[in-house]
């Protein structure tokens, strides 16, 4: 093992040397031995396992790994496995995941031990739910991580992701983190208190450009580029510089509308004009946008368009987003919270 | 009761003897056990206190042989040992939290009163803060500070990421500064 010096004080901490000790405890272990194991290592199932028939789906491209039944275990080496639609997972060492039974066309795993990270191929069609104890992290085309350590730690490196914890929803982005609050504390945190700054490193968003630039009405203009400007916007968050990243936003979506970050632009102002700026009225137009037939986001805009709307006292305009939601997703996740928004 | 006698097979590598253990020889296993059993119950302890070691040894000898099939390299033995000792202590250490076993009293008295001033002014920090800390900050704490382990193999020991035991060890170091400063004053 490799050991640095320095930190090297084992001798120490050191308990003291007792052969007779040494000699009872390998007679018990002689004893356990000749027993025999009294479970599987790939352990027993829990309540909430569901065997998957699309189990023969996984591919193994590392080992050591044992897998049965829709169980992916790794033991002392990093396991990857690729799914169906392309979507990756890499499991550290000493976890495991459990691939549930696919709901419709979205799949659901569960982080049952360890961390994993997720490279989830962009769908709209479906969900891509990962569960983690008490945790769902909800993704439509991203790459993030989830740590199921003493506390659920999960880091979007790419794209955006809904949490959904305690009957509440957070929408975590690239270059964010999301931890789950612990016993007694009120907030999940976004960087624990105990972290010096510098501590964890962000991680850039990958932002696509498109194909085909808007046309600009003067040639000349020195309008920003779409990156720079998505770019500076998801900084402006970061910072909580809310009224400059709202600008920003704004100002990307005027002048890149199709853009492949539009929706994604257009859900950030949404949430910034509803939770944080007090403009529910801006909110509710923001979600009308990133709601747009093909967006990522649009079930979760839609139900937080009527949200906005009913909070902008706008009854009628609340009632008819409603019935928009419940026409296009009938077994909508927002359909419980949507029946007391408005009447 | 008659102490441990067993061949040493001083010469004989990890990795032969693995192989061995492997098809279910109980001598080449109490050999293994023999020679490993000192750095597994250190570990434990380290982790642990005085409570739970001696079932986090016999748990962890049990679980490696029953799974040793899994082991591809046998000269790696030690460090996948160590990597499911540490694996049982976390077990262990949640273990206590819920039941409330643990004792805050009992860890600092772990340092040995001959340690040098400074080591040991710092190795009874650690042990002071350890039952405050999430069973991984701690974990990590002990494997780096007191263990001396590389970040890489705290990681494989921990099965995290390298970004993430980095960041254990950065929450522990920012209380360990914290409790140190609280000595000196």
């Amino acid at each position: 093992m490799i050991r640095d010096r320095d930190f090297d004080r084992r001798r120490w901490v050191e308990p003291e040397r007792d052969d007779a000790l040494d000699s009872a405890t390998w007679e018990r272990i002689d004893a356990k031995l000749t027993e025999g194991p009294k479970r599987s290592w790939a352990w027993p199932a829990g309540a909430g396992v569901v065997l998957a028939a699309a189990a023969a789906m996984w591919l193994v491209l590392q080992s050591p790994a044992e897998w049965s039944e829709g169980e992916l275990v790794a033991r002392s080496e990093v396991l990857r496995a690729v799914m169906e639609d392309g979507s990756s997972v890499e499991a550290a060492p000493h976890s495991r995941l459990i691939r549930q039974a696919n709901q419709g066309a979205d799949m659901h795993l569960q982080v049952a031990e360890g961390e994993a990270t997720f490279d989830v191929a962009r769908n709209a069609a479906r969900d891509f739910v990962v569960h983690a104890g008490e945790v769902e992290v909800v993704v439509v085309g991203t790459r993030f991580s989830v740590d199921r350590g003493d506390v659920v730690v999960v880091e979007v490196s790419r794209g955006a992701v809904e949490i959904r914890h305690e009957g509440v929803s957070s929408f975590v982005s690239a270059g964010e983190t999301w931890r789950e609050p612990e016993e007694n504390e009120e907030l999940a945190v976004t960087e624990p208190a105990a972290v010096e700054p510098g501590a964890l490193q962000p991680v850039e968003p990958q932002v696509e450009e498109p194909e085909a630039a808007e046309p600009e009405e003067n040639s000349q203009s020195t309008r920003p580029s779409a990156t720079h400007l998505f770019e500076a916007a998801q900084s402006a968050r970061r910072d909580a510089r809310h009224e400059e990243a709202s600008r920003k936003y704004a100002e990307f979506l005027r002048y890149y509308p199709s853009h492949n970050n539009a929706s994604l632009a257009a859900f950030e102002l949404g949430r910034l004009k509803m939770d944080v700026l007090h403009d529910p009225r801006g909110a509710a137009h923001a979600f009308e946008r990133a709601a747009r037939r093909g967006s990522p986001f649009r079930q979760d805009a839609m139900a937080r368009q009527a949200q906005a709307l009913a909070a902008s006292g706008d009854d009628a305009g609340c009632v008819r987003a409603r019935t928009r939601y419940e026409a296009a997703f009938p077994s909508g996740r927002h359909l419980a919270g949507l029946a007391s928004a408005c009447d | 009761m008659m102490a441990l006698v067993l061949p040493t097979h001083a010469d004989t590598s990890d990795a032969d003897v693995v192989s061995r253990a492997k098809e279910g020889e109980r001598a080449a296993q109490a050999v293994l056990y023999r020679r490993h059993v000192r750095m597994v119950r250190g570990l434990a302890y380290r982790l642990l206190g005085q409570r739970d070691v001696e079932d986090v040894v016999q748990d962890a000898f049990v679980t490696a042989f029953e799974r040793l099939g899994s082991l591809r390299d046998g000269q790696a033995f030690a460090r996948w040992l160590g990597s499911i000792v540490v694996f049982t202590a976390r077990k262990a250490i949640r273990q206590q939290r819920r039941s409330r076993a643990h004792s805050d009293a009992l860890l600092p008295s772990l340092v040995s009163e001959d340690a040098p001033a400074e080591v040991r002014a710092e190795l009874e920090a650690v042990y002071s803060i350890l039952t405050e800390l999430p069973d991984d900050v701690r974990i990590a704490l002990v494997l780096r500070r007191v263990d001396g382990l590389s970040i890489k193999e705290i990681s494989a020991f921990m099965g995290r990421s390298v970004a993430t035991v980095k960041r254990r060890i950065s929450d522990g170091d920012f209380h360990l500064k914290a409790a140190m400063k609280r000595g000196q004053s």
